[in-house]
């Protein structure tokens, strides 16, 4: 995998004369996960949204290699449409097969061995709706690995997650970064930015980019969630609140 | 055996049958993404919003597609122009202007002045179904069946993740449009035999069904088609043994299957 994001002077929203996000300037290497730090309303969707190329007033610079592959938030998928885990994996496909074509053989092998990776392997023909949220989670991730994307965008995949979901999906970054895919991971959680390669804050404009021991400072994380309750545990380690009101 | 069996040696029957089947192709899938995209009330909107376009098509002897769509851009402007008005939501908006279109239309089709057949754009004709009629019919279903299956992929995309779709190819806005306007063709291809009030029951009641029959997409769509093929092939035997108005008799089995499939514990119905 070759390529990277490059991000220079971006800035953008959704309409003319207020941008959502502003001053935003990163490079993110190949085989490097990004978390993505800001409160509600922060920027981070927006960024993503602008790498997608689906923001409707950009100004700036984005290189990106190729179409980045997205996963949301797993809230936003419906669960009572008629798909299974496989069907949803499947869909990472859709892109490059025409519509007068079935699926190729070699992606519905690959949606099945993205299950397995992502720890679904006994769960392939079960509904979508039936999984628990970190299991749809992780649907949403090997959808987004057969996409073979080189950039990787995850909305809070380890949000409200169980613990081997969180496990889990912690080992695909692991493999994401060593098959030199670059990975960007928005989350509340600052601690768990701190042992990835770099952090992104945003709060409106960006506020620092860098390795983690030197952008997790106590003045940057105020800086970024402004009004939002930081908690320092004994100067070490900073717990933000998100927005489902618990600490991570 | 002969029950079953001798209502189709009649030509008219046989007829009646090919469009029931015809329509099955187009009305068992589209129902199915309808639900799925919660578009039940459009539907219902749209195809009694377009009844004036049509029945001003058939006077003017133009064809009843344009009229449909006239009718259509009728009803979008006055549901725009009533939700203007900031004390208004656009459900009253819709509420407005379909009931007075369909008002308009079933006033025009049912006047003593308009020709007999106009009254067939409300309640449909099945038993009256000609060779042209069947040939319509037959285009505008397999041309509705080609864009659904064109669209597959998109359809489930947006319909399952709207906000993910776009990075994964598919257009949601476009979609739901087109999906609009395929429920416009429908209604064209459909309105001769089914008519627009009954229409409505062939396209929403086995796909209902089928969604609560079936666990996945492909199965729920092949599903959907059976099933509005069987309240077809039903609805003209009752039709035929009780002497009733064929196309009602559809309607009236296509709501009886979606009944029954929702008495079995199935999957959640959408």
């Amino acid at each position: 995998m070759n390529g990277g994001v490059t991000v220079r002077g971006l800035c953008g929203g959704y309409g003319t004369g207020r941008d959502a996000v502003r001053d935003v300037d990163f490079v993110a290497e190949p085989g490097q996960i990004v978390g993505v730090l800001g409160p509600n309303g922060g920027g981070k969707t927006t960024l993503f949204r602008a790498l997608l190329g689906e923001l409707p007033t950009r100004r700036g610079e984005v290189v990106l290699p190729g179409p980045p592959a997205y996963v949301p938030q797993t809230e936003r998928a419906r669960l009572d449409f008629p798909v299974s885990a496989f069907d949803v994996a499947l869909m990472g496909a859709y892109r490059r097969t025409p519509w007068f074509r079935r699926v190729a053989r070699r992606d519905r092998y690959n949606a099945r061995a993205a299950l397995e990776r992502v720890g679904l392997g006994d769960r392939v023909g079960v509904a979508f709706g039936a999984l628990s949220g970190g299991q749809r989670q992780r649907v949403l991730i090997a959808r987004a690995l057969l996409q073979e994307a080189a950039v990787l965008l995850l909305d809070e995949p380890l949000s409200g997650v169980d613990g081997v979901s969180a496990a889990r999906i912690e080992a695909v970054f692991a493999d994401l970064r060593a098959e030199g895919r670059t990975v960007l991971v928005t989350t509340h959680d600052v601690r768990q930015a701190g042992e990835w390669d770099r952090v992104l804050c945003l709060n409106g404009r960006q506020i620092e980019y860098g390795r983690p021991a030197a952008v997790l400072s106590p003045e940057t994380l105020r800086e970024t969630y402004g009004a939002e309750l930081i908690v320092l545990e004994g100067g070490s380690r900073a717990v933000g609140i998100g927005h489902h009101g618990h600490a991570h | 055996m002969g029950w079953l069996l001798d209502p189709f040696a009649s030509p008219i029957v046989q007829r009646a049958l090919a469009e029931v089947l015809i329509l099955s192709l187009a009305c068992g899938p589209l129902g199915v993404w309808v639900l799925l995209y919660r578009d039940a009330y459009a539907a219902e909107s749209i195809s009694h919003g377009m009844l004036p376009g049509l029945v001003v098509a058939a006077l003017a002897g133009i064809p009843l597609l344009l009229g449909a769509v006239a009718g259509v851009l009728l009803a979008a402007a006055g549901v725009a122009l009533v939700a203007r008005n900031e004390r208004l939501s656009a459900d009253i908006g819709v509420a407005i202007c379909v009931s007075t279109l369909f008002g308009l239309g079933g006033m025009l089709a049912l006047s003593p002045a308009s020709p007999p057949r106009l009254q067939e754009l409300l309640f449909g004709d099945l038993l009256g179904v000609s060779g042209g009629d069947l040939a319509v019919a037959g285009a505008l279903a397999g041309g509705v069946t080609i864009a659904l299956a064109a669209g597959h992929r998109s359809l489930a995309l947006a319909g399952f993740d709207r906000g993910s779709a776009p990075s994964l190819g598919a257009r949601p806005l476009r979609w739901e449009l087109a999906l609009l306007v395929i429920l416009a063709v429908t209604t064209v291809a459909a309105v001769q035999g089914m008519g627009n009030l009954l229409l409505v029951a062939l396209v929403l009641a086995p796909a209902a069904a089928a969604l609560n029959l079936a666990g996945r997409l492909t199965a729920v769509l092949v599903l959907s088609v059976g099933l509005t093929a069987l309240a077809g092939i039903a609805g003209l035997l009752l039709s035929f043994h009780l002497e009733i108005a064929a196309g009602a008799s559809v309607a009236l089995c296509a709501v009886g299957l979606a009944g029954l499939a929702l008495l079995i514990p199935g999957r959640a119905v959408v």
